[in-house]
């Protein structure tokens, strides 16, 4: 009772959503079955009255072969959800939600609401993840409308998202839930020296914003508050979405209740046989979160490498972008028989990474912190998409992106000197490259047709959703951060979160945060990055060098003309009628630069100034060389490209553009032999996959070639050795 | 006085080290080909690889690159090592025959590969068999592993697992004794033979299958450690030393095969009774076709 009154209390502070749902349910994990009663009552905020409304049946994606999430998991190649064969072949593990009964209050008495099922995406008959109420009389605007919606769920075998195995229950998005109105954007204020005579504007209508549910993208609804009493078999214990009683021990009448005000989804947890943890989190800001832990009971280990990660998240997070609004939080471990059904989130609860075998727990795997990556990961979803509600189905790549990168910063900061993803062969695993390494194995010579800002997500062009939604979008994010600085991306991260939680906010309302907060060539850039099919490809493709010696024929020469011959040129001086005057001075140099032509504007050649740095061995009057380097670059005028030239004496040039080009030429004058090339030498650009071209020699270096070489015939001489010992 | 055996078929005899080398050179000279295949000029121009700054992924699709087009030559690697090593280990088989006499300067090479070659059949015999049978051990044993699997108890998981591997290394063993006695008892049945192994192997199990397996558990890793240690030294480690660590584990392991060769046939050599079995069946499918053909009136 007591936890129920500080949610209620805390509910104070947040917003009113207009919609509430209050559930009676059931579960018997014998028979998979959630039943129960929804009472959902919906306030139209629109200016026009309401006749329909969409109501997702999240579990009907499970009821068949032939449902669009069915149909689309067969034509893609994703491993594990291979769901379709997997229930094809059990004994009857497919999964249901039907509506039995929807009823709406009137001050006449309930009556009957009729419904259908809609394909508004790809008008599947057989697909009943989408229902419309069709109310038998219109809801006028501001009015409420009270539905009782009487309905039994089967749930699956364990499936993404919902299921059941062994002593777990997973109700994932069990229950009815309606979709999201969409209104138009808020009228301006009127003119007060308007004349008073004037018509009021035509009511503007609403769009119902509610899609089927398909095998690549998850869910989106409006927000609401919910309060649920479940009565579950004796010996199961409930927790989920919202702040439970009793919060400890089992009840003695098998009821429990879950409340929470303004969340967007609800699932809960049944399970037998776990262990638990309770654990209090401070808020900086004041008050209390409490933090429930479930996980398998040989699981020790793994439950405390995701607590340290979850608490030292909230404490992060809180610090870099706001306070955890809600007062509690549900962790929990799935046992390994619930495969499936890890690594996703639900409001104020997710589901962490499977407990498994157990293999993570130990050297040297337990470096990799897979468990700390995916509960960093989970935890960030509680803000962005569990606050931040953007559109999943149209648009994952807003909270997926942002999660993702900030799963990295949390454990990044936990981890403090030491790299946060361990070491893998004596060097450290970076994160950033990591995730480049799994884009570009992702694209594996595919040309990308899709920017990333492509809706909806499910029909991402030949299915790469897991590309599209979170590798390249978190590398949108580490490349920002590193041209424009961690400070401003934070800022940027801050201010969207303030603006977006307890809405759904758009992509265009994230340029429009970047730009205020960041600056309009943040926007740019993050416009570019998002809007561009292409990944950026930063590249030296030429370095060529040579020593510099006096012009043949009759160049133009200060003390008269003279001619100069091929055999003679080593009697006249080398830096005659140089091509340009590289004028080094205060830590500059000239550099001839000549660039390629871009639409609407014709390529050239210039004299721009580089920085300079001298090195040890520098001699004035050492022979001059003439050193030229090729650039290929996206021709974006919003991505810096830093060139640093490297010479024999140690020295380095290094010139930084924003140029529309693809392609640039930059050649210098300088007493040494140039070295080698560098593009992007810090790997700035984090979003170009492919770094190994951004460094060139003059003379190719062999050595670590033939290393391989060797090493991998030693490798093949070995599996020989050792599959003709055992023979 | 069995202990004294075994512990006296360790020491070498004459041509023991040149065979010992013959090994490790076959081995390394039939992954050669592979050096000329493998395309890592790229890596040369490109600074990236050797440095390495941001950890060891950025290797991997390189790598691919590289090692593009390789894969017919590594199988070809791979089954020439593998039909070479039983020529040669049929021709040691029969140089370390204890009452073979050796000329002073013949040639331990082209001996021992002459008479592999003479052998091999009957060889591959032995070692398909063995093949088969532990690839129904795998089968079976996986069979069982996943079964255990489906309790939460980890010890019995990798206990199955190393079940498994033992059953391997127990199959590779008894194979070991079959061959020695097949090819160094000049025998052409092989279902003869390896009932008789069965015998040797009943009679001294502790020196020789269990012996075996120790060793086998000991020195096969030897190689994989020393790659691992040269890999982990990161790029622009010395690898000669590592080169020179590599080719040393395969002497190891070379030296062990050899003294187990050894130690089988000083079991073998005077068990007279199975030695003077008959090279032939067991004539099972005449006693059937017998029993099966309508009896005279």
């Amino acid at each position: 009772m007591l936890a129920l009154l500080l949610a209620l209390s805390h509910a104070a502070d947040l917003p009113d959503p207009g919609r509430s749902y209050d559930l009676e349910l059931s579960v018997d994990p014998e028979t998979r079955r959630v039943d129960g009663t929804a009472t959902i009552r919906f306030t139209n905020p629109s200016e026009i009255p309401v006749e329909r409304i969409p109501v997702h049946l999240y579990v009907n994606a499970y009821a068949s072969g032939v449902s669009t999430w069915m149909n689309e998991d067969r034509g893609l190649d994703r491993g594990s959800f291979r769901e379709y064969g997997r229930l094809k072949t059990s004994e009857d593990g497919w999964g249901w939600s039907r509506l039995v009964e929807v009823r709406a209050a009137t001050p006449d008495g309930p009556v009957d609401v009729p419904y259908g099922f809609i394909a508004p995406d790809d008008g599947n008959p057989q697909d009943r993840s989408l229902a419309e109420l069709r109310l038998p009389t219109p809801l006028p605007p501001g009015e409420t409308l009270e539905l009782t919606v009487v309905f039994e769920t089967r749930l699956p075998e364990m499936s993404p998202r919902t299921g059941t195995a062994a002593d777990f229950v997973l109700a994932g998005h069990a229950v009815p839930t309606l979709g999201l109105m969409e209104l138009p954007e808020p009228r301006p204020e009127p003119d007060p020296d308007a004349p008073t005579d004037e018509p009021p504007p035509e009511p503007r209508p609403h769009t119902w914003h509610a899609h089927q549910y398909h095998a690549q993208s998850e869910f989106f609804a409006a927000f609401a508050d919910y309060r649920a009493t479940i009565t579950a078999p004796e010996g199961w214990q409930i927790d989920g979405t919202g702040t439970v009683e009793p919060a400890s021990g089992l009840p003695e009448d098998g009821v429990w209740t879950l409340t929470q005000p303004m969340v967007h989804d609800f699932s809960f947890v049944v399970v037998r046989g776990m262990q638990e943890r309770w654990v209090e989190h401070e808020r900086a800001s004041g008050g209390t979160i409490r933090v429930h832990f479930l996980a398998p009971a040989d699981r020790t280990p793994t439950l405390d490498r995701v607590q340290g990660a979850v608490l030292h998240g909230l404490g992060f997070l809180e610090a870099k972008l706001g306070p955890y609004p809600y007062d509690s939080l549900t962790v929990v471990i799935p046992p390994e028989a619930a495969d499936g059904s890890e690594a996703i989130e639900y409001a104020t609860m997710f589901l962490a990474q499977n407990a498994g075998s157990g293999i993570f727990e130990h050297p040297p795997l337990d470096a990799f912190k897979v468990h700390e990556l995916v509960a960093a990961h989970e935890l960030a979803h509680q803000y962005f998409q569990g606050l931040v509600a953007t559109d999943e189905v149209e648009h994952a790549w807003l909270d997926e992106g942002s999660t993702e990168y900030w799963s990295h910063r949390i454990l990044e900061d936990a981890a403090g000197d030491e790299p946060h993803m361990g070491w893998l062969l004596g060097m450290p695993v970076d994160p950033v490259d990591t995730r480049s390494l799994y884009a570009r194995a992702g694209k594996d010579g595919i040309e990308l047709r899709d920017p990333i800002w492509t809706a909806p997500t499910f029909l991402y062009d030949r299915g790469l959703w897991s590309l599209q939604s979170y590798d390249r979008p978190s590398l949108t994010w580490h490349t920002l951060e590193r041209v424009f600085g961690r400070e401003r991306t934070d800022a940027v991260h801050r201010a969207w979160f303030e603006q977006g939680r307890f809405r759904h906010p758009t992509p265009t309302e994230l340029l429009a945060v970047v730009e205020r907060e960041g600056g309009p060539e943040m926007a740019a850039l993050l416009r570019r990055l998002v809007t561009e099919t292409g990944d950026p490809d930063l590249a030296v493709t030429h370095v060529s060098t040579w020593e510099r010696e006096a012009p043949v024929g009759h160049p133009p020469n200060p003390d008269g003309d003279a001619y100069i011959s091929n055999d003679a040129r080593g009697d006249f001086d080398p830096r005659l009628a140089l091509p340009f005057d590289p004028a080094p001075e205060d830590g500059r140099i000239g550099v001839l630069l000549t660039e390629g032509g871009a639409p609407g504007r014709a390529g050239g050649t210039q004299v721009v100034r580089a920085q300079l740095e001298l090195g040890e061995d520098h001699d004035p009057e050492a022979p001059l060389h003439l050193s030229r380097a090729r650039i290929e670059t996206p021709g974006w005028p919003e991505l810096p490209v830093e060139v640093v030239l490297r010479f024999a004496d140690g020295s380095t040039v290094r010139h930084v553009r924003h140029t529309d080009a693809i392609w640039f030429d930059l050649s210098v004058l300088h007493p040494a032999a140039l070295v080698r090339v560098d593009v992007d030498p810090e790997h700035t650009v984090a979003r170009d996959l492919i770094p190994d071209n951004n460094s060139l020699l003059v003379e190719p270096d062999t050595g670590t070639a033939d290393d391989w070489s060797r090493w991998f015939t030693a490798l093949f001489a070995t599996l020989g050795a050792t599959a003709g010992w055992w023979l | 006085m069995v202990a004294v055996t075994v512990i006296a078929a360790w020491l070498p005899v004459w041509g023991s080290l040149r065979l010992i080398a013959l090994r490790v050179v076959v081995q390394v000279l039939v992954a050669l080909p592979t050096l000329a295949a493998m395309d890592f000029g790229s890596m040369a121009s490109r600074p990236w690889f050797a440095e390495a700054k941001r950890g060891l992924p950025w290797v991997l699709p390189w790598l691919q690159t590289g090692l593009d087009g390789l894969t017919p030559w590594v199988g070809l690697a791979v089954l020439l090592s593998l039909l070479l090593d039983q020529v040669v280990t049929a021709g040691a088989i029969r140089w370390l025959d204890p009452d073979a006499e050796h000329g002073r300067f013949q040639l331990v090479g082209p001996a021992v590969i002459g008479e592999g070659t003479r052998w091999l059949w009957p060889q591959l015999r032995v070692v398909a068999l063995a093949a088969v049978v532990g690839a129904a051990w795998i089968g079976a044993g996986s069979a069982a592993v996943f079964a255990v699997t489906e309790l939460p108890f980890e010890p019995l998981r990798l206990g199955g697992l190393a079940a498994v591997a033992v059953g391997l290394l127990v199959i590779g063993a008894f194979s070991h004794m079959a061959q020695v006695v097949t090819v160094g008892d000049e025998r052409r049945v092989v279902r003869r033979a390896l009932w008789l192994s069965a015998k040797l192997a009943w009679r001294h199990p502790f020196a020789g299958p269990l012996l075996t397996v120790l060793a086998s558990a000991a020195v096969v890793p030897l190689p994989a450690l020393a790659l691992a240690g040269w890999r982990l030294a990161g790029p622009g480690a010395e690898w000669p030393t590592w080169a020179l660590t590599w080719l040393a584990a395969l002497g190891v392991q070379a030296f062990v095969w050899h003294g187990l060769i050894r130690v089988v046939w000083a079991l073998f050599a005077h068990q007279t009774d199975l030695r003077s079995t008959p090279d032939e069946g067991f004539g099972l499918w005449a006693s059937i076709g017998a029993k099966l053909r309508p009896k005279d009136r």
